[in-house]
């Protein structure tokens, strides 16, 4: 208890309590920029949301409500106040709640998230370690060849081939979606796998599990390749270190030596690299959700900026800004916590 | 100033400088005996000069917009169109070469107006650390940092019009900060270097300083980012057009045929896999040249 609450107050005095501060005053000044943006362009929002058809005096009353004849800081001073109660305003193509509408699509873009940091984080430290322990291996020469494959072919190239060899070719996995159509799973937290483990569901959950390979895979991959080539570059230059000389020369085994002690450090300085491109996944996301149809945020902003839907553009930005931050502080956090040596400056 | 500390002072700015010439030498040497960066090389400047004489080296120059022969439709790759032809006729690989003509324009332009700018900005704020400037502009590359640089530049593109040009704004819009910030936190260390002092101690005005002492120090990082990230740069143009926020169809961009193409998987697969393979190809260049730079500047 009394580790924590030392922990605490390290973290308070430190940096990362200004750097978290300021990143939430950044997402503030974000919002007033893209705010700005979407009202000054040319054209008339409520002329656009209601078609050229509407009569004037409709397009009038809902100008009022929108606020539109106002200064654009008044504009921006009720935007601001109604976010801060939660509201993101009302799509201008839908007339939903964009509140509404993100909180339902958030699950299914986090879960998608979650399983491709998992498989990203597993994938880098088995295929690193393995060829940072046998440099010049026949898996150290083959990901040398992947970590170039992983960074010229883009997340959607391998979206589109993966639906077509797993789904189309081999038929192994679902091509579209988060859950097959027949299958019926009543909404509890929104993330499918929990849901049908909540409801003792295990063939939905087996099908949710099976429509997550290839999207995450997907989205997994080009950060996986150049991760694990950090990983394997650091591990060979801390095998050269005298300490690890010294366990071997103890007669620990190599593998135990490279596994637990080398493995060790070389992780801390991957930890950053890491922790962005788990927070990136959200950009790659716009991407692949779109060729999966994946129910998400990311497929719902991009439908929101095809239709030049202002409000929930913003609000898709903010969110996702939101979720950025989080993740890069929530790093930032655990760097704190597994390096002594910045705690200490 | 007494005339031996004059000296002092203008003996260390001119061995530095002359260390700075050597270095140059040497690392393109070091450049050129890598075979990685060679090849990179090699098949960046293929493309480039095939993107700028490409009414000429393409096949059918006038397949790149629009252009319509149903008999000619969805032929399979063979030596007349090698990499095949599209549901309208067209050659693919005409319509590629063309395709990097777009790829290779918003890297230009991009790189060009962001890292001069970022690289100012940066320095500045690096310098003269602690005043209003470096709040300033740090807190506003903060602010566009705190959102992936994807998702705001296709905000951007929708918010606009979508199209070629807009792409390239938006994209412009979100890179500045990446730089600023790099050559921020070179410039807050190299600004206590003795040559620095040496320099403030003749009267050195600071925007010589700046320009003359710091700039040339960091030339190294600034070139291995800008080549990195030129292969983002082409990635993320790729992306918005991808997603049909950038440039639109008939523009042979290779994005906008990537998507165009893929709805006539699996069954015409060669009208994809052509673009797709030019934008790994050019991203491959890329990367190659930016690892080789790395190395020759890490190699110090």
């Amino acid at each position: 208890m009394k580790k924590v609450k030392n922990l605490f107050s390290q973290i308070y005095r430190s940096y990362l309590f200004r750097r978290t501060i300021i990143s939430f005053l950044s997402l503030l000044g974000l919002s007033l920029i893209i705010f700005a943006l979407a009202r000054v362009i040319p054209g008339d929002p409520a002329r656009m949301a209601l078609g050229p058809r509407a009569p004037e005096d409709v397009v009038e009353r809902y100008r009022e409500m929108l606020h539109l004849k106002d200064p654009l800081i008044v504009q921006y001073y009720y935007w601001l106040s109604d976010l801060f109660h939660g509201r993101l305003g009302i799509s201008l193509v839908t007339f939903r709640d964009v509140s509404a509408d993100i909180l339902e699509f958030l699950p299914a873009t986090l879960e998608l998230m979650l399983f491709t940091a998992i498989i990203q984080i597993i994938g880098t430290i088995i295929l690193g370690t393995i060829s940072g322990c046998r440099p010049g291996s026949l898996v150290d020469g083959a990901l040398r060849i992947f970590a170039y494959v992983g960074i010229t072919i883009p997340a959607f190239v391998w979206a589109i081939l993966f639906q077509l060899i797993f789904s189309y070719y081999l038929g192994w996995l679902p091509a579209v979606g988060r859950i097959s159509e027949d299958l019926r799973v009543p909404r509890v937290t929104g993330f499918m796998l929990i849901d049908t483990i909540l409801t003792g569901n295990v063939r939905a959950f087996i099908d949710a599990l099976q429509h997550l390979i290839l999207p995450s895979l997907s989205l997994a991959l080009g950060a996986m390749a150049q991760e694990a080539r950090i990983l394997r570059s650091s591990l060979v230059e801390n095998i050269g270190k005298d300490y690890v000389v010294t366990f071997a020369s103890h007669g620990i085994p190599y593998r135990t030596v490279c596994f637990k002690y080398a493995l060790k450090p070389s992780l801390l300085g991957l930890v950053p690299v890491m922790g962005l491109d788990i927070a990136s996944i959200i950009a790659n996301a716009f991407m692949v959700e779109m060729i999966f149809n994946w129910p998400g945020v990311s497929r719902y902003g991009i439908t929101a900026m095809l239709r030049k839907d202002l409000n929930a553009i913003v609000g898709v930005v903010l969110v996702v800004g939101l979720i950025y931050v989080i993740v890069n502080i929530l790093v930032d956090i655990l760097i704190f916590i597994l390096d002594p040596r910045i705690r200490r400056r | 100033m007494k005339a031996e500390d004059f000296q002092l002072s203008e003996e260390i700015i001119r061995k530095e400088r002359e260390m700075r010439r050597e270095s140059i030498k040497r690392a393109w040497y070091r450049f050129s005996r890598s075979k990685l960066s060679m090849t990179g090389l090699i098949i960046l400047l293929a493309i480039i000069i095939s993107a700028l004489f490409a009414e000429y080296i393409a096949p059918y120059p006038s397949h790149a917009g629009l252009y319509i022969n149903f008999r000619d439709a969805y032929q399979p790759p063979s030596l007349r169109h090698l990499m095949g032809t599209d549901m309208y006729g067209r050659d693919v690989f005409s319509r590629v070469i063309f395709g990097y003509r777009y790829a290779l324009m918003m890297v230009g332009m991009v790189l060009s107006i962001v890292v001069p700018v970022g690289t100012v900005l940066g320095l500045l704020a690096g310098y003269y650390r602690g005043r209003w400037i470096e709040h300033l502009i740090m807190r506003l590359a903060d602010i566009f940092v705190s959102v992936p640089p994807l998702v705001l530049a296709l905000s951007i593109c929708s918010i606009l019009e979508p199209n070629v040009f807009n792409a390239m704004l938006a994209v412009t819009l979100m890179w500045w900060p990446w730089y600023t910030r790099m050559v921020y936190s070179l410039a807050s260390s190299l600004r206590n270097e003795p040559y620095v002092w040496a320099a403030k101690a003749l009267g050195v005005r600071d925007i010589n300083i700046m320009f003359r002492e710091l700039l040339p120090n960091m030339l190294g990082p600034i070139l291995t980012k800008a080549t990195l990230d030129a292969s983002w740069v082409v990635l993320i143009g790729a992306a918005i057009s991808f997603l049909g926020l950038g440039a639109q169809p008939p523009t042979p961009d290779l994005g906008t045929m990537i998507s165009e193409y893929s709805a006539y998987l699996p069954q015409y697969w060669w009208m994809s896999l052509g673009p797709a393979s030019a934008l790994a190809l050019l991203i491959l260049a890329f990367n190659f040249l930016g690892d080789g730079i790395r190395d020759v500047f890490a190699g110090e």
